[in-house]
């Protein structure tokens, strides 16, 4: 009978561990590539409305919404706790895109008032929005304790991002 | 938030014409870190939850989860930073979530699935009779199940 999956020591793994243990193709990548690029036509999202939400900064700032951009999106939504960090996100998705309009909302995903609000506004806009990503998360690991010597209250913010949580506190993947 | 998206996606969406809720997720769902419980375990439930949604909402939804891998974003907690294992380009992650959003009919064989941005979207289209077929790239519990293992 094997046992529970032991923690592999990270500092004896390869750095390219993370990515070749969780491998399923043959062939990775760490970068953009041809087939995926936003500027190919076969990836255009002409005419489409999209919202992304923790798009002040990390993955969704630097990532998607510029993706969405290139991808020539009729309008993107950005969605942060704090609205002031998403002016520096527009002016940079208007200099890729000069065309799509961008609505910039401030709002706690994990209030349902404010979502809902925020979603009331964003219909009156665009009564069809085609995609929606979920990229608004937190890590609040306590990376330093054991299990047995976690603060619960900081274990329970952790699921603040997924949207089956919408009741907690977020902020910005 | 993917109730309000839905609420306003279910009177217009149709089988030719879906609505896509892409959803953030982590490698640390399928793996076992202690260090990192609460925040694998919600990753772990935003898999579930695409699974479910995708199964709620078959004929106007497509519902992926993705992994995007090692990224230099304030998040990315300094514990695993000092290992320096590689990292992906924020950029990898936006194609492919451009790529799955662009054309719904052509990501649909990946709906209540997960993926790792890493993993190359031709190879995946590639295999996707095998992976609808053995419904892979899902999260299941590991184990022979039903009574008819017991039959004489």
């Amino acid at each position: 009978m094997s046992t529970a999956p032991a923690t592999p020591d990270l500092n004896s793994l390869p750095k390219g561990w993370v990515v070749t243990s969780s491998q399923f193709t043959r062939q990775v990548h760490n970068d953009l590539y041809l087939v995926i690029d936003p500027t190919n036509l076969e990836n255009s999202l002409k005419g489409k409305t999209v919202v992304v939400t923790g798009a002040s900064r990390g993955i969704g700032a630097k990532g998607i919404a510029p993706a969405f951009a290139r991808a020539g999106a009729k309008a993107i939504v950005l969605i942060a706790t704090n609205a002031a960090k998403l002016a520096a996100v527009e002016e940079e998705l208007k200099r890729i895109n000069q065309d799509v309009e961008i609505l910039a909302l401030g709002a706690d995903i994990s209030s349902a008032e404010q979502v809902a609000k925020a979603w009331s506004e964003i219909n009156a806009k665009y009564p069809k929005v085609h995609v929606l990503v979920n990229n608004a998360g937190v890590d609040r690991s306590q990376v330093d304790k054991a299990v047995h010597e976690q603060d619960p209250d900081v274990f329970f913010k952790n699921f603040v991002s997924d949207p089956q949580h919408p009741y907690q506190r977020t902020e910005d993947r | 938030m993917a109730q309000q998206f839905l609420r306003a996606a279910l009177p217009w969406a149709s089988s030719t014409d879906k609505a896509t809720i892409i959803s953030l997720t982590s490698s640390t769902a399928w793996g076992v870190w202690p260090f990192l419980a609460a925040y694998s375990m919600s990753k772990a439930a935003s898999i579930q939850y695409t699974a479910l949604l995708a199964a709620a909402y078959p004929e106007t939804l497509v519902a992926i989860a993705i992994n995007p891998g090692i990224n230099d974003t304030e998040m990315y907690p300094a514990v695993l930073k000092a290992v320096g294992f590689n990292m992906n380009s924020p950029e990898l992650t936006g194609g492919v979530t451009a790529w799955l959003a662009a054309d719904p009919a052509r990501s649909q064989f990946l709906t209540g699935r997960v993926l790792t941005t890493e993993w190359d979207v031709e190879e995946l289209v590639a295999r996707k009779e095998e992976i609808v077929s053995k419904n892979l790239l899902t999260m299941q519990l590991n184990a022979t199940l039903g009574s008819e293992q017991f039959a004489d």
